[in-house]
């Protein structure tokens, strides 16, 4: 952003004097801008894509499974008001378990439940894979359940050796709540 | 030939007012330029455009208004030539505006725009009932494992992009720097490996690919 402010400056400087500059930064310009806004998409829509507020969680779960090298089926709602802090940290504990899916888990298919009740809601992620899955073994999946906490939220994992793997998140959404 | 009729639905005013001086160039005549939903569905409707340009996010809610709205007039109209810009493009979307199968479907990141040539080509496309898709759609489609493409040739997996894309045989050639009729044999070797039914025509022919690779 700074060398596209830069650019444009100097294209302003020489319109002028120099045509052929101007026009030659004013191209620098526009494939710097192009680069920043592709490299800001794709941080920005990792961690609050714009579907999710489009569509709420189950929709940004349903793009998030198109997108995976694995055959995901997507089933169920979320509350209908959903905080938004509730709503992005289950889809980034649903986005961290599909992640380890296609890195860790050999599996050939996935599925994402969302069930709920007036007071909780509850995502299923399960895959048919090899098992194994460890929190204590990396850092993703304490990550999230250190976030999950903060929400009075759990992730509980079921993944024996040779699979199949399990993992429910329970999320309170009710009323009545802390924040 | 007549000036085409455009549509627009921008509501950013700068973007708007650049995209209606862009049009006004290349000889479209825009008849209505809007800034939200509920006008661009009665304005489809009401004035049945050649093409229509609409952002996919618009007032009132800011979320996927300008998709919605897409959409519903299509039900009204089917078929209306509409090109979808977004600052993202999801593959779910790409997949609800494909649905209908008729074709004339646009979905591009805006910043194409700045690529003044290929867009203005791809909105004569769409209103000539083809399809332009954004080349990072493709490649998620193309990405998705369930429907392997490992009996595809390289070449027959870049020709397959392109197509996807809604390029007729002749731009495949051109940005390929192969002829046409190489273009034509590729087709032909992909459709018979994907059992797809072959096609005289560059839209019919883009649109059973596209059914293939949503699966
Ligand atoms: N679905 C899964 N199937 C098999 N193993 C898994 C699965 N999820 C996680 N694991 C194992 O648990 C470990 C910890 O996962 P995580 O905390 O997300 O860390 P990371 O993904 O960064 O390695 C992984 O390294 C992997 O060995
Ligand atoms: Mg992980």
């Amino acid at each position: 952003m700074v060398s596209l402010a830069l650019s444009l400056g100097m294209a302003q400087d020489l319109i002028r004097a120099d045509p052929d500059a101007t026009a030659q930064l004013l191209s620098e310009a526009r494939s710097t801008a192009v680069s920043a806004l592709a490299d800001l998409r794709t941080v920005m829509h990792s961690i609050h894509p714009a579907v999710l507020a489009d569509r709420g969680l189950a929709g940004g779960l349903r793009a998030l499974a198109l997108d995976l090298a694995l055959p995901v089926t997507v089933d169920g709602d979320a509350p209908a008001a959903l905080p938004a802090a509730v709503q992005s940290a289950a889809y980034l504990a649903t986005a961290e378990c599909l992640a380890n899916a296609v890195k860790h888990s050999r599996a050939t298919a996935g599925g994402v439940t969302l069930r709920h009740d007036g007071a909780v809601l509850r995502i299923v992620v399960t895959d048919n894979g090899i098992g194994g899955a460890d929190p204590a073994a990396g850092l993703g999946l304490r990550g999230v359940m250190r976030r999950l906490e903060t929400f009075d939220g759990r992730l509980d994992l079921d993944s024996p050796a040779g699979g199949p793997t399990v993992i429910t998140i329970t999320v309170p959404h009710g009323p009545g709540r802390l924040p | 030939m007549s000036r085409m009729r455009i549509v627009l639905a921008e509501d950013l005013t700068l973007l708007r007012d650049g995209l209606i001086r862009l049009f006004q160039a290349h000889d479209f005549e825009v008849v209505a330029a809007v800034d939200n939903g509920p006008q661009l569905i009665r304005d489809l409707v009401a004035l049945r455009p050649d093409v229509a340009v609409v952002d996919v996010r618009l007032p009132p809610g800011y979320s996927d208004e300008g998709l919605r709205a897409v959409l519903a007039a299509r039900q009204q109209v089917p078929g209306l030539p509409v090109l979808v810009l977004s600052q993202y493009v999801e593959q779910l979307y790409a997949r609800e505006l494909l649905a209908d199968g008729l074709g004339g479907i646009g979905y591009l990141l805006k910043d194409r725009v700045s690529d003044v040539g290929q867009f203005i080509a791809a909105v004569r496309r769409v209103a000539d009932g083809g399809t332009a898709l954004d080349p990072s759609v493709v490649a998620k489609l193309l990405d998705s494992r369930r429907r392997p493409l490992d009996r595809l040739s390289p070449r027959e997996r870049e020709v397959l992009a392109h197509m996807a894309q809604g390029r007729s045989n002749a731009a495949i050639g051109a940005s390929l720097v192969i002829t046409e009729r190489a273009v034509g044999k590729h087709t032909a070797s992909i459709f018979t490996k994907l059992g797809l039914q072959p096609s005289e025509d560059d839209n019919r022919r883009v649109l059973a690919v596209l059914a293939y690779l949503e699966g």
